[in-house]
């Protein structure tokens, strides 16, 4: 079903807004790359507006979520293997992108629902893709990323692109 | 097993000042926490520079948690450059920077040299 997060302008911080030009409108089985410089706002869209947006009705889909700068909590989700008594221990972050994937499949298995699969400035988006998304599953990927050329050819691919005007706001569209 | 970093810290830890461009701020609370860490002689000068990259202004109460992942990169980068050490070693410093900033902190390092600042970049 798609996820619609309407036009308009919203307040993120104190000092900051974005103002969405168009609807965005986020699809099973399309990739959505969130594009702009730093500081222009994608990672406080994923927070503010995207994931919020999702947990209006969480019934409705399964997400998955690796924000940026994720070794931080590498001892966290170390800590949440050991009490579910599971084999396994995360180094980096294909260790932790095979596990979230295990999870989301696993999660899958037990309740069909569309995935939302989140990746904030993940290195490892050919191991989600390889893992959630290359052979069909009904899938909706939302990035961000500086350094992937290779974007470019996946499938169903729009771009989202966030553009600050000045300080206090970035504009946003979704170029289909 | 170390992982790449354990590996730096093994082998730089004793002479380089490590900063992990995955994870540039240690603080919780505001930017001049986060500078009281540094030793920084001169804040405001790092104030200035900061701003000349990102267009952004900063402040001592800038609450760290504004700042986006590409901007404390960018913070972590000057504290580091205007502190007293000598040797600094940056891990995965680009990763996280788009190609304008990029150029600027390339240009900022360029100039290291001439300031007796040796740097390492690993990725």
């Amino acid at each position: 079903m798609p996820w619609i997060i309407k036009k308009g302008i919203y307040q993120i911080w104190d000092n900051f807004s974005i103002e969405l030009l168009t609807d965005i409108t986020f699809q099973v089985n399309h990739s959505y790359y969130l594009k702009g410089d730093n500081g222009s706002g994608k990672t406080s869209f994923i927070r503010k507006l995207l994931i919020p947006n999702l947990q209006i009705e969480p019934e409705q889909q399964h997400i998955l979520y690796c924000e940026q700068q994720i070794q931080s909590i590498y001892d966290v989700v170390n800590a949440y293997v050991f009490f579910q008594k599971q084999n396994y221990f995360i180094n980096n972050e294909k260790d932790l992108a095979i596990y979230q994937s295990s999870l989301a499949l696993e999660a899958n298995d037990l309740e069909k629902r569309p995935l939302m699969c989140i990746l904030d400035e993940s290195k490892e988006l050919p191991e989600y893709h390889k893992q959630l998304i290359s052979d069909g599953k009904d899938c909706c990927l939302v990035f961000t990323t500086h350094h992937y050329p290779a974007i470019l050819a996946l499938d169903n691919l729009h771009i989202v692109e966030f553009q600050a005007i000045a300080n206090r706001l970035s504009k946003v569209m979704l170029h289909e | 097993m170390l992982t790449k970093l354990e590996e730096l810290l093994s082998e730089f830890g004793e002479t380089h000042l490590i900063c992990d461009c995955n994870l540039p701020i240690l603080t919780n609370d505001t930017v001049g926490e986060e500078i009281l860490l540094y030793n920084i002689a001169n804040p405001h000068e790092l104030m200035a520079a900061y701003q000349d990259i990102t267009d952004c202004a900063l402040a001592l109460t800038t609450p760290v948690k504004s700042l986006s992942g590409g901007q404390k990169v960018i913070l972590l980068i000057l504290l580091a450059l205007y502190s007293p050490c000598e040797r600094i070693l940056f891990y995965q410093l680009y990763r996280s920077l788009d190609e304008t900033r990029s150029q600027k902190v390339k240009a900022l390092l360029a100039a290291c040299p001439m300031q007796s600042k040796h740097i390492i970049l690993i990725d």
